[in-house]
C-alpha cells in the first residue's frame, strides 16, 4: 500500500474535484467514469491491476466524490476491494473488479440473523443483512464459516439460492438483506487472514466514510454561511447576530477539528500499527466525524429556518447522505461502546496516573 | 543540590541544537535533568508555591540553559521549534515540576527581544534568565477585561518621567513579583487601539498597593494592584510611547497556543477516571461512555494542539484560527471536570485539601480550576465573536 506525496494527493483531489463538478449522468455513466480513472479499483494491489492505494487516496476520492453527490457506489466499493486486496488478491471478483469495473458487495453483518455457513464446495447457508452497494453489484463476497473456520466466498449476485431484498435509503441506495439457501460460491480464503482482512478494511473504510462525512460538513457550511451572509432580517444581514454568529462558529469549530482529527488518523494509519491501534485511531475519528456531520445538519437546518427542512432546499442531499453515513458500520456510541472493550489509552503513562 | 551548581552534566552551552537532537534523546535529557535537580518536596504540589520555594529549581533550570525554552540562543534560550517547545512542556507537566513564577521568560522576555532597546535588553534579560525580576502582567482592569482596549489606567508623559494612577486586576503572582510590564493609557481621545503604553514597573516604586484576590479554591492567585503617583523613567517605555497594543499584540503567538494545550484536559481526565473507580462506577455503562467521549475529546483536543503546532511560524505568528483550540480545550476540561463532580457524589463537596498531591483526585478543586480558562485569555465568547467577523466574515456586509 502506498502513501501519496503531497503532491500526487493534490492532482488526485483535483481530478476528482473535476469530475464531480460536471452535471451528473447517468449511474451507467458515473460507473464506466469511475473504472476508467481507475478509482474503483484504487484499493487493490498491483498485481491485481489496482493502484495499490491506500486510504489516504480513498478518502480523498470519497470526499470529493461526496461534494458533488456522487460518494455511491464508490465507498461501498472499498470495502469490498479492501477485503479482496486484503484476503484474496487473485480472486475472480478482484480481476473483474480491476478489469471490466465489475462491483462486488461485501456481506459481512449478520445482526442476529441466522450465520452464514459453508461447507467444503462453498455451498452458502444463511443470511446477511445491512449489505451496501449490493443493488449495483454483479459479485457478492461473503464472510461464512466452514466447520469452525473462517472464509471468504465469492459468487454472482444472481447465482441460483441468493434472495436479495433491497430496503430503500433515504440517501436512494439500499439496505439489504441477503439469504442464501444453497447458494455455489467459491472460497477464495480461509483461516485468521479472513478476521484480520475483514477487521482492518472496517477500520479503513470507517475514515473513509468519515472523509465523506467531512465533505458534507463543508457543504451544509457553506450553504448554511451565505445564507447568512445575504438573508436580512430587522434591518441587517443575518450573520450580525451574535447569537447566530457563534453557532455559525461551533460548525466551523467542529469542522476544523476533525479535519485534524481525520488527518491525523490518516497519516497514522499508512504507519505499520496494530490491529488494536488502527480500529482506536478508526473509532476516534469516526464517532468525531459523526458527532461533527449530525451537528452541521441540526445547526444548518436551523440557521436556513423553514426553507431548511423542506426537500427543496439545496440542504437535502447533504442531509440524507449524512444520516446514511452516520449509521453505517457504526454510530458514535457504538464505537464508543467498541474502543471501551479494547481499552482506553490516554491515561496510560503511570507519570500522569491520578490516584484517589 | 545548591542554588547555582546543578548536579547534572548539563550542557548549557549557547551553541547546543535542542532541535536537532533526537526526540527520544532530548526527552530523556530532560528527564535525567528533571530527576537530578527538581526535588520531590517541589513535585506534584497542587497549590502554586511562592518563588522563594521555586527558585532553587528556576535556578538549576537557568544554569543548564533549560530555563527559555522559546527565547534565541543568544540570549541564553534554547530556540526549540514550536513542536519541541511542546515536548518540553510535556515532560515538565508529566513529572510535576513545579509552577514557576516565570511569566517573565514566557510573555516579556520575547516582547523586550523584539521591541527593546539595548540598554533594555541589557537591563532586563539576565536578569529574566537569571530569576533575579519576578515579572507579573498588569493588562486587565476592573473596566476592561475582555475589552482590554477599553483600559484607562493612566500613565502621563512628561519629559523623561512616566507618573501612573490607576488600578490593574486580576494580577497573576502581583503579590510574589518583583516587576510588572503593563499597559497604559498615555492618549485619551484617539481610537481605542491608539494611545496605549507597555510600561515596565519595578513593583518597589513608591505608590503601589497589591491585594491579593482569594478564588473559590481559597487560593490568591491574583490580585488587584493600585498605582498612586506612580513615577519612573520613560527608559522604562518599552517600543514606542502610545504604541504599546502592537508591542503586547506581537508576542501573543504561542501564548495563544499555550492557552489551548490539552493538558488540564488530560489531567481532569485521568482524575475522572479515578472518580469513576473510587465511586464504583466503572461497570456503569453510562460512565464508560463517559470516560471513553471524554478521551476522545482530549485527544482530539490534542490532534488540534499539533496540527496548530506545526503551523506555527518560527516568529511565533498563527492565524486567527487558533481562537478554534482554546475554545475546544477549555471546554474540554470544563465538561470532564463536571462529569468528575458529578461521578463524586456527595463527596464531590468536600472541601479540597491543597496541600494534596496534585496526581490525587480533587473533583471540586478541578471544577473551579476549570472555569478560569474560558475566561482568561479573552473569553470563549470574544474567541468566537473574532472567528465570526475574521474566519467566517459574518456581520461585515452592513459595514461595508
Amino acid at each position: 500500500m502506498s502513501v501519496l506525496d503531497r503532491d500526487s494527493a493534490a492532482l488526485l483531489a483535483q481530478s476528482v474535484a473535476i469530475y464531480a463538478g460536471r452535471p451528473a449522468g447517468s449511474p451507467e455513466d458515473h460507473l464506466a467514469a469511475l473504472h476508467e480513472q481507475g478509482w474503483l479499483a484504487a484499493a487493490l494491489p498491483e498485481a491485481s491491476g489496482g493502484m495499490g492505494f491506500g486510504v489516504d487516496a480513498a478518502a480523498i476520492i470519497a470526499g470529493g466524490l461526496a461534494r458533488g453527490q456522487i460518494g455511491e457506489p464508490f465507498t461501498a466499493t472499498f470495502l469490498a476491494a479492501r477485503v479482496l486486496g486484503l484476503a484474496a488478491p487473485g480472486s475472480d471478483s478482484a480481476k473483474a473488479l480491476a478489469d471490466a469495473g465489475v462491483l462486488s458487495a461485501l456481506a459481512f453483518d449478520e445482526a442476529g440473523a441466522a450465520p452464514v455457513l459453508a461447507n467444503a464446495d462453498g455451498v452458502l447457508t444463511g443470511t446477511k443483512r445491512r449489505v451496501a452497494g449490493a443493488e449495483a453489484a454483479a459479485r457478492l463476497i461473503v464472510t461464512a464459516t466452514r466447520d469452525t473456520q473462517p472464509v471468504l466466498v465469492e459468487l454472482d449476485a444472481t447465482a441460483p439460492g441468493v434472495d436479495a431484498r433491497h430496503a430503500r435509503r433515504i440517501d436512494g441506495g439500499a439496505l439489504t438483506e441477503i439469504s442464501f439457501d444453497g447458494a455455489k460460491g467459491t472460497i477464495i480464503a480461509s483461516g485468521d487472514i479472513v478476521p484480520q482482512a475483514l477487521r482492518q478494511a472496517l477500520a479503513e473504510t470507517g475514515l473513509v466514510i468519515a472523509a465523506e462525512l467531512l465533505a458534507h460538513c463543508d457543504s451544509l457550511r457553506e450553504l448554511t454561511l451565505e445564507h447568512l451572509r445575504t438573508r436580512r432580517q430587522f434591518g441587517q444581514s443575518l450573520g450580525g447576530f451574535q447569537a447566530l454568529q457563534h453557532k455559525a462558529v461551533d460548525m466551523y469549530l467542529g469542522a476544523l477539528l476533525s479535519r485534524s482529527v481525520l488527518d491525523h488518523a490518516i497519516t497514522k494509519a499508512a504507519e505499520d500499527l496494530s490491529a488494536d491501534d488502527l480500529d482506536r485511531l478508526a473509532f476516534r475519528a469516526r464517532a468525531r466525524l459523526n458527532d461533527t456531520a449530525m451537528q452541521h445538519v441540526r445547526l444548518s437546518m436551523q440557521l436556513l429556518g423553514a426553507f431548511g427542512t423542506t426537500d427543496e432546499s439545496p440542504l437535502g442531499p447533504h442531509i440524507k447522505r449524512v444520516v446514511r453515513l452516520c449509521g453505517w458500520l457504526g454510530t458514535s456510541a457504538q464505537y464508543r461502546a467498541r474502543y471501551a472493550a479494547l481499552g482506553r489509552v490516554a491515561t496510560r503513562n503511570q507519570d500522569r496516573k491520578v490516584t484517589t | 543540590m545548591t542554588d547555582t551548581h546543578p548536579s547534572s552534566g548539563s550542557n548549557p552551552d549557547p551553541d547546543t541544537d535542542w532541535n536537532a537532537l533526537p526526540e527520544a534523546e532530548f526527552r530523556a535529557h530532560l528527564r535525567r535533568f528533571i530527576d537530578e535537580n527538581c526535588p520531590q518536596h517541589l513535585r506534584y504540589v497542587r497549590r502554586r508555591l511562592p518563588p522563594a520555594d521555586t527558585l532553587p529549581w528556576y535556578h538549576a533550570l537557568a544554569a543548564a540553559g533549560l530555563i527559555a525554552p522559546g527565547w534565541p540562543r543568544i540570549h541564553g534560550g534554547m530556540e526549540l521549534s514550536p513542536g519541541r517547545h511542546l515536548v518540553f512542556i510535556e515532560e515538565m507537566d508529566a513529572a510535576g515540576t513545579p509552577w514557576l513564577h516565570d511569566s517573565g521568560v514566557r510573555n516579556l522576555g520575547l516582547a523586550i527581544i523584539a521591541h527593546g532597546t539595548d540598554a533594555q535588553k541589557q537591563r532586563y534579560l539576565p536578569a529574566i534568565h537569571a530569576g533575579d525580576q519576578i515579572w507579573c502582567q498588569g493588562y486587565s482592569e476592573p473596566g476592561a477585561g475582555s475589552d482590554l482596549a477599553s483600559l484607562r489606567c493612566a500613565g502621563e508623559i512628561d519629559g523623561d518621567r512616566l507618573t501612573i494612577n490607576g488600578q490593574k486586576i486580576w494580577t497573576t503572582s502581583g503579590q510574589h513579583a518583583n516587576h510588572m510590564f503593563m499597559l497604559l493609557r498615555t492618549e485619551r481621545g484617539t481610537t481605542a487601539h491608539r494611545g496605549i503604553t507597555f510600561a515596565l514597573v519595578d513593583m518597589a516604586t513608591p505608590g503601589i498597593t497589591v491585594r491579593p484576590i482569594y478564588n473559590l479554591n481559597d487560593e490568591a492567585d491574583f490580585c488587584e494592584v493600585f498605582f498612586d503617583d506612580v513615577t519612573i523613567s520613560t527608559d522604562c517605555i518599552l517600543g514606542q510611547p502610545h504604541d504599546g497594543w502592537n508591542v503586547a499584540r506581537s508576542v501573543l503567538g504561542f501564548e495563544r497556543i499555550w492557552a489551548g494545550s490539552p493538558r488540564r484536559a488530560r489531567h481532569a481526565l485521568g482524575e475522572l477516571e479515578a472518580i469513576v473507580a473510587q465511586s464504583g462506577l466503572s461497570g456503569d455503562a453510562v460512565w464508560q461512555d463517559r470516560l471513553v467521549q471524554a478521551e476522545f475529546d482530549t485527544l482530539d483536543a490534542q490532534d488540534l494542539y499539533r496540527t496548530f503546532a506545526e503551523l506555527i511560524t518560527s516568529d511565533g505568528q498563527v492565524g486567527t484560527e487558533v481562537s478554534a483550540l482554546k475554545i475546544f480545550s477549555t471546554e474540554t476540561f470544563q465538561r470532564i471536570s463536571e462529569w468528575t463532580l458529578e461521578a463524586a457524589g456527595a463527596e464531590g463537596a468536600l472541601a479540597t485539601d491543597l496541600d494534596s498531591d496534585a496526581r490525587s483526585a480533587q473533583p471540586l478543586y478541578t471544577f473551579f480550576e476549570s472555569r478560569a480558562p474560558t475566561i482568561f485569555s479573552g473569553t470563549n465568547e470574544i474567541h468566537r465573536n473574532i472567528l465570526a467577523r475574521r474566519a467566517l466574515g459574518l456581520g461585515r456586509e452592513d459595514k461595508a
